[in-house]
């Protein structure tokens, strides 16, 4: 398998970093910052159009150049696997028949964690409606298994809440779903700083998914370019394979002979 | 006069209000839209033959920001 490349559903990307664009201070904003962070997958949300809205004002698409990157519209603020469907069903029209999809179906609405029968539901119905389904999810294995069971293309399990930059909380339990994955596995929320990203990729992660590390960040732009590096960095780490861990032993870099004052 | 729902508000139309005209006035003709009727969807080849009825629900989506 090539390293540069990876494999989601039908299509293949090169960029492991995946982005979303909310939270920016403008669609100028947004651009910039996908075009700094090299990201091939941009993440979009479904919502009901502003009917007040002249026709001349700006909208988010006009700012996406869909021939350089893959839209992925989710249902982002879903809580029933109706209105999941729903909604990627009304995204699929809109995007001209568009079929690889985020599903995030979510069960508490202070804490975003995603409700795992529900998204069960809903990834069922969309797969076999014909949608390709990257499905955000507990860090639960047994989940992970279940949806790669059912058909879904790539699992995205959160390293810690939604928005909460508090990084990779149980690194164990990601491992266990890299290590019985044979999907793709995207570390997708709570990535908060460019080495969260990193070990997420040097723990075998194939791609990070993320918005607001960088959106929230002082200077967007420039940490979509520090989340752009952090993720090859990572991801060439884990395919060069780190050293072992020596907790009580010592390894000097130097030569242990030719001191000027012979160690006896 | 028909009353329908808009993405939730109550707007008053003429009497076979195609959904190609109704877009037309709501000033999205150039938007990158997606329509539902009563929950079903509605293909955009097929605006101009629909016409909307008294309490017709209707929802009018876009893309917007997102992660």
């Amino acid at each position: 398998m090539n390293s540069k490349n990876f494999t989601i559903g039908t299509r293949s990307f090169t960029s492991r970093l995946i982005v979303g664009t909310g939270k920016y201070k403008n669609f100028s904003e947004t651009q910039s910052a996908i075009k700094n962070s090299g990201a091939e997958i941009v993440t979009v949300a479904i919502r009901r159009t502003n009917l007040g809205q002249k026709p001349s004002e700006p909208s988010l698409l006009d700012y996406i150049d869909r021939d350089l990157v893959t839209l992925l519209p989710n249902t982002a603020g879903c809580y029933s696997a109706d209105e999941a469907v729903r909604t990627l069903q009304l995204a699929r029209e809109l995007l001209d028949g568009h079929d690889l999809v985020k599903l995030e179906v979510l069960g508490d609405p202070t804490t975003l964690f995603p409700n795992v029968t529900e998204t069960l539901i809903a990834a069922e119905r969309l797969i076999q409606d014909g949608f390709q389904v990257m499905v955000y999810t507990s860090d639960d294995p047994v989940i992970a298994k279940r949806l790669e069971e059912l058909g879904c293309v790539a699992i995205m399990p959160l390293a810690s809440l939604i928005g909460s930059g508090m990084g990779i909380l149980n690194p164990w339990n990601l491992k266990i779903i890299i290590d019985n994955s044979m999907l793709p596995v995207i570390v997708d929320a709570g990535v908060g700083t460019a080495s969260d990203a990193t070990i997420a990729m040097e723990m075998g992660c194939d791609a990070v998914l993320m918005n607001t590390a960088i959106a929230a960040a002082k200077d967007p732009i420039g940490m979509a370019g520090a989340m752009r590096k952090a993720v090859e960095a990572g991801r060439e780490a884990f395919l060069a394979g780190r050293m072992a861990k020596k907790a009580y032993q010592a390894s000097p870099s130097s030569p242990k002979t030719g001191l000027l004052t012979p160690q006896g | 006069m028909v009353e329908v729902w808009i993405n939730g508000g109550s707007v008053t139309l003429e009497d076979n209000t195609s959904v190609d005209s109704l877009i037309d006035s709501l000033g999205l003709s150039d938007r990158k839209i997606a329509i539902e009727i009563n929950h079903q969807i509605v293909s955009r080849s097929r605006y101009d033959s629909i016409t909307l009825k008294h309490k017709d629900k209707i929802e009018i989506v876009t893309a917007v920001g997102g992660g």
